[in-house]
């Protein structure tokens, strides 16, 4: 069903939305980032994940009440040897997603450093959500609930957990960010006209889209795009033949 | 990633050869002539200016294609066009360290697809980045390039690329013209960044580059039209390419019939093919910065030369400059200064009328703010542009009565009656042509003129396939 699905969207033609906002998803390595993305735009588990890397894109459109709201995701590398790199794209996003792994209590551990890095480079209006993902794995468990509650609370965060494994509430933390941020710009503290706000207006272009983050299913699908169609003899009128618009 | 791209090249200056190839990532064999071409072409081959950076392009033949080259290495993609293009990141930097007191490097992105407007934007932001945080931004940016859809024709797609989104229209062929949506002219999130795949970079706006030539575009579209070979002289590699992709721009949807090459210099592999004492080829666009190179093409019927004394507005870039401290091995002999500023033409007489109250609105624009700068660039864009169709309308005319009637179709496969010189400009005559020729003999001359150049034959043949691939069709779509 998934499948079908996306083969629609890869060949959907019209693409309008009411705001654009860039995302950061950011973490230890091997906290599941790249999973938990992928289950928020492909519906389904990443099998044999590799280390990203230094930062991969995708994009998908939410819906929010009336407000269509296109999300730019940008999955970075946690290996240290990415850090210079993917500290560079955190200027101008507009919403962290910031990830531990419950199983593993380093991850956890060294939330406050990924978070220090986020605050100082991102927009000032920054709004993160910690996610403890691997929620299947209750029995490994090395954080608990409250405690990761208590630091959110501390460090004026939103928090919740996920299996980026079932999909259990991976779509939560990208909507309630989003709603955040919505909220931010109601309320005339986020002003999407000003640069580095890591938001601005849909300009509800229609647009032929092709999303890199499709690629894998457009590329399975093997139709042929609409944009292809053949020239017909009765286009060949003067003046119209190979220009598109003047 | 191959789809896109061929790797991206370091450059280095190596005190006994000048500049040298350091690495291709990812790994791919590159001939000796091509690293040595690219080596020199990813260079400024006169001094730019003390610190900065730039971009430039440049167009070589890959070798891979040539008669006699020695099989293909697997890794190579098969060149679209029998060439490479190169987009280069250069950068000089004080380094007391060497013996030059400057350090000198580029950063080359090579590639079959003449998408610059794309690719100069991604040289653009990688380039910094790779000096700033080496090897693992080259590797992540491959691979957000390796993540993007197929480059297939016709789409429109969204590339994400080290922070930065493109939004990107390929042309269904290299010969269409596009263009820009209004949302192309705000750039009102900075992360989001419209640009359009096979035009010119549009900053520096045009008019302020051309403003010397303004009044003169008319005539330079005429040549370019008419595959009159045309010289184009800069202070900067930056502003050769530049100035070279927006003339091809302009000529869309005729084919180009010569050589064309962005940034030309005397260490090119073809350099004695081109420039010699011959008339130079039919269609030539070449775009120099060397002096002496310009010395040896005083023969040619037509030079664009572009000023160097004017301030950019691109950001940070520092003032164009000549100056003598850095003793480059490429440094013009002292004394030898570029031809003056302007359009220079030995033999061309203009057929159409200029748009008058057009030019009068790009003068007075190129002394108003950059946004009216840009905007009065895309109108001259624009109307080359609609101009260029305007001289094909007569030519579709005529072409529409040689498309055989649907109730001839026989066993023999149908096919666009022969094109016939005599009865076109006799339809000419009895229809005219939108173009304001300033007079009627002019424009049977003109359009005379046209029908012997190499372009008008690649175009025909365009037609020519495209009705076929329609009335074989036909059937299917009636």
């Amino acid at each position: 069903m998934a499948f079908n699905d996306y083969d629609a969207d890869a060949t959907e033609l019209l693409e309008t939305y009411d705001f654009l906002m860039k995302y950061i998803i950011i973490g230890e390595a091997g906290t599941g980032k790249s999973c938990l993305l992928h289950q928020f735009t492909h519906n389904s588990f990443k099998d044999h994940s590799q280390h990203t890397i230094g930062v991969e894109f995708s994009s998908r459109t939410v819906k929010l009440g009336e407000k269509k709201i296109k999300l730019q995701l940008w999955d970075t590398a946690g290996q240290e040897r990415f850090r210079s790199v993917t500290r560079s794209y955190y200027r101008g996003a507009a919403g962290a997603i910031l990830v531990y792994d419950i199983t593993n209590r380093q991850s956890f551990t060294n939330l406050g450093r990924w978070l220090a890095d986020a605050r100082a480079l991102a927009s000032p209006n920054l709004v993160v959500v910690l996610v403890g993902n691997k929620s299947d794995r209750e029995d490994d468990r090395e954080v608990e609930w409250a405690e990761a509650s208590r630091w959110a609370a501390e460090n004026d965060v939103h928090f919740l957990e996920t299996s980026s494994l079932t999909g259990d509430n991976v779509e939560a933390p990208f909507l309630l960010c989003a709603r955040s941020i919505l909220l931010a710009i109601e309320s005339g503290s986020l002003d999407p006209d000003k640069a580095g706000s890591g938001v601005s207006y849909g300009d509800r272009a229609l647009r032929r889209v092709n999303s890199s983050s499709r690629l894998s299913f457009g590329s399975l699908s093997g139709r042929r795009r609409k944009g292809s169609s053949k020239l017909r003899l009765k286009d060949y009128v003067p003046g119209t033949a190979n220009s598109k618009c003047c | 990633m191959r789809r896109w791209i061929l790797g991206f090249v370091s450059v280095n200056f190596d005190l006994e050869f000048g500049p040298t190839v350091e690495s291709v990532y990812p790994h791919a064999t590159l001939s000796h002539t091509e690293a040595e071409n690219i080596a020199f072409s990813s260079f400024p081959d006169c001094p730019q200016f003390e610190e900065g950076s730039q971009t430039h392009s440049f167009r070589i033949r890959d070798t891979t294609s040539l008669q006699g080259a020695v099989s293909r290495p697997t890794e190579r993609p098969p060149p679209l066009d029998g060439f490479l293009y190169g987009f280069a990141f250069f950068t000089q930097s004080r380094d007391s360290s060497s013996k030059r007191g400057y350090s000198q490097r580029s950063l080359v992105l090579l590639t079959h697809h003449p998408y610059p407007a794309l690719f100069d934007a991604v040289v653009a932001i990688v380039g910094p980045l790779y000096s700033r945080h080496g090897h693992p931004m080259l590797e992540t940016a491959c691979h957000n390039i390796a993540n993007w859809p197929d480059p297939a024709k016709g789409m429109s797609l969204e590339l994400g690329f080290l922070g930065s989104v493109f939004q990107v229209d390929l042309p269904g062929s290299s010969n269409e013209q596009q263009m820009p949506s209004s949302s192309a002219l705000s750039d009102k999130f900075g992360p989001h960044r419209v640009s359009l795949g096979p035009t010119a970079p549009a900053d520096p706006p045009i008019i302020v580059i051309l403003e010397e030539s303004l009044s003169h575009l008319w005539s330079i579209w005429e040549c370019l039209v008419l595959c009159e070979p045309v010289l184009i002289y800069a202070p900067s590699p930056e502003l050769t390419s530049q100035v070279a992709w927006w003339l091809r721009d302009i000529i869309r949807p005729i084919p180009l019939s010569g050589d064309f090459r962005p940034y030309f210099t005397i260490h090119d592999q073809d350099h004695s093919t081109l420039v010699n004492k011959m008339p130079p080829k039919a269609g030539l666009i070449l775009g120099i910065t060397n002096p002496l190179i310009e010395r040896a093409c005083k023969h040619w019927p037509h030079l664009l030369s572009i000023g160097c004394n004017r301030r950019y507005t691109r950001s940070k870039r520092p003032c164009l400059r000549a100056y003598t401290k850095l003793g480059s091995v490429h440094a013009p002999e002292k004394g030898l200064a570029g031809p003056k500023p302007g359009w220079a033409t030995k033999t061309h007489n203009r057929y159409v009328s200029k748009d008058r109250a057009l030019l009068k609105k790009v003068e007075d624009a190129r002394h108003g703010d950059v946004r009216s700068q840009i905007e009065a660039s895309l109108a001259l864009r624009r109307h080359f542009g609609s101009r260029t169709n305007e001289l094909l309308v007569p030519l579709h005319r005529y072409l529409n009565t040689l498309i055989p009637p649907p109730s001839a179709s026989t066993a023999t496969p149908r096919r666009l009656k022969a094109f016939s010189t005599t009865d076109f400009l006799a339809s000419l005559k009895a229809h005219g042509s939108p173009l304001p020729f300033r007079s009627g003999s002019r424009r049977t001359e003109f359009y005379s003129r046209w029908l012997r150049t190499p372009a008008f034959g690649l175009w025909l043949a365009q037609q020519e396939e495209v009705v076929e691939e329609a009335l074989r069709g036909a059937p299917r779509h009636q």
